[in-house]
């Protein structure tokens, strides 16, 4: 039990690791969602079989298809280099990380306990949280609904915003470039 | 073991951070900013599992609906500029 819970944090670390690092936008996502996996075996190892469930099905299904939906979307598949100038950010986190890494390995040592039941978690959400449950039921729908109004086909600013040659505004610098050129 | 869980939790916050200091792109952002939430709910489990379940849950749906208008602003944004690049879409980036 204690060496899969080691096995499902390390690798949850080293998943998240490999989508920051990855420059293809696929392997970044599904890593990501292999993070997420290895997150709720992690939660149902601790004692947390309903927080397992819903990492499992909403951050490495439903998270992970609205990124492939997105990259499918905009038509990019990878990223830029990271700037020089910014380089030293990675190299101060690489360094933490290290620093985090010697401390968990000098304080390693007491064993977590502890384990729910599924009346606790119902008595928590629909008594003491009902306010709580009826705030994220409304940000749902917000949510759907700014998707469905950003997403949507006919929403398309460049459509409306024209110069008078009928050349859309805000398309890059090509547009600029052929107006001062004529 | 909770000791490693915790260490956990900083590993990932800290990978978020510099994922959203040093990206170039809007989805690498993203990306950060869910794995720094994961540091969180790493957190929040390590210190109490029963006990952190129903706002472990909260936090994973509110988590779930930010990424998703994130992502509905990033299509958008594509749509009217053409790219994703954080420093050609504006002078706030450093």
């Amino acid at each position: 039990m204690t060496t899969l819970t080691a096995a499902a944090l390390v690798a949850t670390v080293s998943l998240a690791l490999s989508a920051v690092a990855a420059r293809d936008f696929l392997v970044s996502i599904l890593s990501l969602s292999g993070a997420s996996v290895a997150l709720a075996v992690y939660f149902y190892l601790a004692g947390a079989p309903i927080a397992a469930v819903f990492e499992a099905v909403v951050a490495a299904g439903l998270v992970t298809v609205l990124f492939l939906l997105m990259i499918s979307l905009t038509d990019a598949e990878t990223a830029t280099l990271i700037e020089q100038r910014k380089l030293p950010i990675v190299g101060l986190a690489l360094g933490a990380l290290l620093g985090v890494g010697l401390v968990v390995w000098g304080l390693l040592g007491g064993l977590s306990t502890g384990g729910g039941s599924e009346m606790e978690l119902a008595e928590a959400l629909w008594s003491r949280r009902s306010i709580d449950l009826l705030a994220v039921t409304v940000l749902l729908f917000v949510g759907v609904l700014g998707i469905i109004r950003l997403t949507a086909e006919r929403f398309d600013a460049t459509d409306r915003a024209v110069t008078s040659e009928g050349t859309p505004i805000g398309r890059g610098r090509e547009s600029e470039n052929t107006e001062g050129e004529s | 073991m909770t000791a490693l869980a915790y260490g956990v939790a900083i590993s990932l916050l800290l990978i978020g951070l510099a994922a959203v200091l040093s990206g170039a792109n809007a989805v690498k952002t993203l990306i950060g900013i869910e794995i720094a939430s994961k540091g969180v709910l790493v957190n929040f489990v390590a210190t109490d599992p029963a006990g952190s379940q129903g706002i472990v849950i909260l936090l994973i749906l509110i988590d779930a609906i930010v990424v998703a208008v994130l992502l509905g602003l990033v299509v958008a944004v594509y749509r009217q500029y053409g790219t994703l690049d954080m420093d050609a879409l504006g002078r706030l980036t450093w």
